[in-house]
């Protein structure tokens, strides 16, 4: 079979400059599209994902209907599980048993202001812990200042996307009101791919007192084995006098992606629906393209091109098209996406552009590329040489 | 257009806040229990839970009937709820997944009429569980003899040393 040079789709498309921007303006779109929407799901599901361990047991109140935010329990109860459970993990002497308050507060920023000037108010998410968080929290590392003392706090890397501030106004060193106190930042945190990143960490004794609380929200324990997360369940049950429930910490983040499944199905139906309105537009466009070309394709048939060598043609064209209109679009979403942050209910994730993300949007402009030729080419192989030779 | 998604996920999760039994069961089951512990026939003089909170003294003997709460995966434990209590999926319109939690009564109450049964082995609790053990399931009906333990705080432990599940 005599196939069509290879210049031969290259020069029709610069012979419709217009068309051929246009039609790769809308890979470029799909492209971006797809790696947005993969950056996005993957965030979403590693950033709580990441947050559960194995060896991580999170001890709530049986009311709470497995909210933290919503538990309220005794803080003795850090102590109790420490001395009843002889398989929770001890660092350095220490059990790994963080008792932490979990709550969303009315943040303001900077110390008090003067009389009759701004003070904007921020949604933020603040944990009230201890030094034992780390014990517990190991993907927790700061990045710069220390450990907050009495009237100080660590903010997350993440905070000042999160409430949408320059990240300046978080600085260690920088002041903080929230829950009738008022605080110096003593460092910044960060939890790799975690929404902890988002967070505010206050001394769990000094937030309670701001905050009028005399219980706290959970407990996290870390235990030896993954095995041993079953003796905190077997302590929990016990106890029925503290009211508590048990939640490995890998089912109870594994539960929170759950609830966001009709999110990321929105997201992918957002991004299908582009993809597939670019598949019509582009089939539509190379319908036009053979309808108008119906002479030139005519001619080559006669001359002994066979249909599948213009089909091929014309495949060519609309994947040469499609490519570099894509790779343009994994560029333009690799500089938009990449390392932008996510805000969602009372946390914030970052968006990363990694090979899966950048594979899906290549592959799928390829194949919509190559669904768009599909009705064009089906009327190549139809064309009726002698009647098409004839049409003005 | 993150924006917008980020609209729709408000509304969404506000729509999806973690309500009662929302956890389906999906733990693997462990090893299952001795054989020893099988009484074929319900033993006679079997008080209520209610009854055994109220009355039973830490070490003395007590045969006790309640219908199966939470059980453990890997830990021969189970909950043993007062029959007195509607499981939630016994109430009209409640489409709680897990009735046996009894989430739609009042904890403390709840509490007052809830005993934990363990089978242990020479004083340590197995690791095995009690679901399956002829045909133990979920708010089925059980008879367990054993020796109570009773804590400072009046939680009450029945380590068991037979039981019956009734059909």
């Amino acid at each position: 079979m005599r196939w069509l040079p290879l210049d031969y789709p290259i020069r029709n498309l610069r012979r419709r400059p217009v068309q051929t921007l246009l039609t790769g303006l809308a890979s470029c779109l799909v492209a971006g599209v797809l790696v947005a929407t993969v950056s996005f799901v993957s965030g979403l599901e590693q950033s709580f994902a990441d947050q559960g361990k194995k060896d991580t047991a999170i001890l709530l109140s049986t009311a709470a209907m497995r909210d933290l935010v919503r538990s309220a329990i005794s803080p003795a109860v850090a102590d109790l599980v420490a001395g009843d459970v002889k398989a929770v993990r001890v660092i350095n002497g220490t059990p790994a048993v963080s008792p932490e308050i979990h709550m969303g507060t009315n943040l303001r920023l900077g110390g008090e202001p003067a009389e009759g000037a701004a003070d904007p108010v921020y949604a933020a998410f603040v944990r009230g812990v201890t030094a034992r968080a780390f014990l517990v929290h190991d993907d927790v590392t700061l990045l710069d200042g220390r450990l907050p003392g009495p009237g100080e706090v660590l903010v997350g890397r993440l905070v000042a996307a999160k409430i949408g501030v320059p990240e300046q106004r978080l600085r260690t060193g920088a002041k903080l009101r929230f829950e009738g106190g008022e605080f110096v930042i003593s460092g910044t945190f960060a939890a790799p791919g975690t929404t902890t990143e988002s967070e505010i960490w206050a001394p769990l004794k000094e937030l309670m007192g701001h905050a009028r609380r005399d219980d706290i929200s959970a407990v996290f324990v870390r235990v030896t084995d993954p095995d041993a997360v079953a003796d905190v369940e077997v302590f929990a049950q016990r106890r029925l006098d503290l009211e508590l429930v048990c939640i490995p910490s890998t089912v109870y983040y594994s539960e929170l992606v759950a609830y966001f499944e009709p999110i990321r199905g929105l997201a992918w139906a957002m991004a299908v629906m582009i993809a597939l309105t670019v598949v019509f537009t582009g089939a539509n466009t190379l319908n036009t393209v053979v309808q108008d070309r119906i002479n030139e394709l005519a001619t080559l048939l006669a001359l002994g091109y066979s249909g599948a060598a213009l089909v091929a043609s014309l495949l060519v064209e609309a994947l040469l098209l499609s490519a570099a209109g894509g790779l343009v679009g994994l560029i333009a979403a690799g500089w938009l996406v990449s390392e932008s942050t996510f805000r969602i209910g009372m946390g914030a994730f970052a968006l990363r552009v990694g090979g899966a993300s950048v594979l899906i949007g290549f592959a799928g402009v390829l194949l919509l590329g190559l669904l768009g030729t599909l009705p064009a080419g089906t009327r190549v192989l139809r064309i009726p040489v002698a009647t098409a030779l004839k049409e003005d | 257009m993150f924006d917008k998604i980020a609209a729709c996920a408000c509304l969404t999760v506000l729509f999806l806040a973690p309500s009662c039994g929302e956890q389906p069961d999906s733990k693997p089951a462990g090893k299952s229990l001795p054989e020893s512990y099988w009484l074929a026939s319900a033993p006679s003089g079997a008080v209520d839970v209610k009854a055994a909170r109220g009355s039973a003294k830490d070490g003395s003997e007590i045969i006790v009937t309640g219908r199966v709460g939470d059980i453990l995966a890997n830990r021969a434990q189970f909950k043993l709820i007062d029959k007195s209590f509607t499981p939630c999926n016994a109430r009209p319109e409640d489409k709680c997944a897990t009735p046996w939690d009894y989430c739609c009564e009042e904890p403390t109450a709840l509490n007052a009429g809830t005993i934990v049964v363990e089978f242990r082995d020479k004083g340590a609790l197995r690791k095995a569980t009690a679901k399956g053990f002829h045909g133990l399931d979920h708010l089925k009906s059980v008879v367990v003899r054993g020796k109570v333990v009773k804590d400072e705080a009046g939680n009450l432990i029945l380590v068991a040393a037979g039981m019956h599940v009734e059909a």
